[in-house]
């Protein structure tokens, strides 16, 4: 599986790595904010991309809103320090698969992964 | 004592923006349910200050009128600093028109703003020392601004040359109002993040 | 910590110059120290197990819980202090002779208690006598502004 980490911080992505189950594969591209993600995303080059908000240039919300619009193939999990309510159902709204709480764990992203099926196939 | 001369590498800055921003994501998340409101989550922002600025930008907070502040010492595991929460009259009255906070009829501006701070700084605080494993404990705040000029904070007998600053400023939505919440650390504080930052990528 | 050790740890509360409380999730009193009762002249025997709010008919309970709320929610210490109200609890002065005011002010630390569980089901409060600054305080304020 392709996978895409954006978020404006170096020690955020690398966080994301760290936790990422080793069953995903090694096919890993990191951007720092929504417009290099869309330029990867464009390209067909994520599968799965894991989304910050809160970043520089473009923000994860209008991010969010490109990939809808311009039907883009990716499935998108957002990675967020914005715990608001309102967040959540925002980012849903706008297509995202789920939301997970920063800092982000390993247990959490196996638990969003295996709730959409997409560790089980992997892991046999 | 005469401080070494600090330099803030990317690596660091970078670390502390998102230390920062998980504690403050917390932070606005009770703002938000106490408010009944949306708040926007800006970037902190980080940098290095020497005190001369510091005066300066107080300086210049203190020139406007009518602010308030609430200032607060925090110390623990060997860190320590002060944090600083700025409001103008016109962002409390902006607040105590979305109402949603307690109670009405004992409410008051300085009420207002303490709670405002007791949230903001307490969760904000909360955040970072949870991530890095510490435990922070919090001096009484002190309330500048009403019965104390602002000024007051700009003459202290310490002998701090350098500091972290981190300044976030939160904003409600659709509302003028701007909170600013200022964390200061102090030069020594931040070698021992920066190791207990590392325990957090292994 | 052994038993043995417990007991100078207590000493030390009795005689502390601050009021320290704890009380349970319905505010009920568990620990009431020496500067409680001495500035409430409630003995600790009277206070323990009674209610807060039957000790001190006036606290205002809405307000009370509120300032609970905030330190429950985000399991921190919450601070009240005297400039904002000058009291939380009607205590008696240090100085009932040359004292200048009839009441303690108070800076008031809402501290949240922990149990095993993670969850918070005790509260404790730290009542600090602030009279001292807020008499100074006042008093130049009254001279500025005569």
């Amino acid at each position: 599986m392709k996978i895409l980490i954006c978020d404006d911080s170096s020690f955020a992505r690398k966080q994301v790595l760290r936790a990422l189950p080793p069953q995903l594969g090694q096919e890993i591209q990191q951007a720092q904010h929504g417009e290099e993600a869309l330029t990867i995303i464009r390209r067909n080059e994520a599968d799965l991309t894991f989304l910050d908000l809160t970043m520089p240039v473009m923000d994860g919300y209008t991010t969010l809103e490109h990939i809808q619009s311009e039907n883009l193939n990716t499935l998108v999990i957002v990675i967020s320090a914005d715990i608001q309510p309102e967040a959540q159902q925002r980012v849903q709204k706008l297509g995202a698969m789920d939301f997970i709480k920063k800092p982000v764990t390993q247990d959490k992203i196996i638990e969003v992964l295996s709730k959409f099926g997409l560790l089980t196939q992997e892991e046999t | 004592m005469a401080d070494q001369e600090l330099i803030l590498d990317e690596d660091s800055r970078d670390l502390y923006q998102e230390l920062l921003n998980v504690a403050m994501g917390r932070a606005a998340d009770m703002l938000a349910r106490l408010l009944n409101t949306f708040i926007e989550l800006p970037i902190p922002k980080v940098n290095l200050i020497a005190r001369s600025e510091l005066d300066m930008a107080l300086a210049s907070a203190a020139g406007k009128k009518n602010v308030s502040a609430v200032c607060q010492g925090f110390m623990g595991d060997a860190i320590s600093g002060e944090a600083l929460l700025l409001l103008t009259d016109a962002d409390i009255n902006d607040l105590i028109t979305l109402g949603g906070i307690g109670d009405q009829d004992s409410r008051n501006e300085l009420e207002l703003l303490m709670d405002t701070a007791n949230i903001l700084i307490g969760a904000c605080l909360k955040g970072f020392s949870e991530q890095l494993d510490i435990h922070l404990t919090q001096s009484q705040p002190e309330v500048l601004g009403h019965h104390q000029p602002i000024e007051r904070l700009l003459n202290p007998q310490t002998s701090w040359t350098q500091a972290l600053a981190i300044e976030i400023r939160y904003r409600l939505e659709n509302r003028a109002a701007n909170i600013e919440l200022l964390l200061l650390f102090t030069s020594g504080s931040l070698e021992i993040i920066n190791n207990k930052a590392q325990y957090l990528l292994e | 910590m052994s038993l043995a050790d417990i007991h100078p740890i207590l000493d030390v509360i009795h005689n502390l110059d601050v009021g320290i409380i704890i009380m349970d999730s319905e505010r009920r009193i568990e620990l009431w120290n020496g500067f409680m009762a001495n500035h409430s002249r409630i003995e600790a025997e009277q206070a323990l197990g009674v209610s807060i709010y039957q000790l001190f008919p006036e606290l205002d309970p809405k307000w009370f819980e509120q300032k609970v709320k905030q330190c429950t929610i985000i399991q921190n210490q919450a601070f009240v202090t005297w400039e904002q109200r000058s009291y939380v609890l009607r205590l008696h002065n240090d100085r009932p002779i040359t004292g200048q005011s009839d009441f303690m002010y108070q800076n008031v630390t809402f501290l949240p208690l922990i149990n095993h569980k993670g969850e918070v089901d005790r509260i404790g409060l730290i009542i600090y006598d602030a009279t001292a600054l807020a008499s100074a305080r006042l008093s130049l304020a009254n001279q500025a502004h005569p």
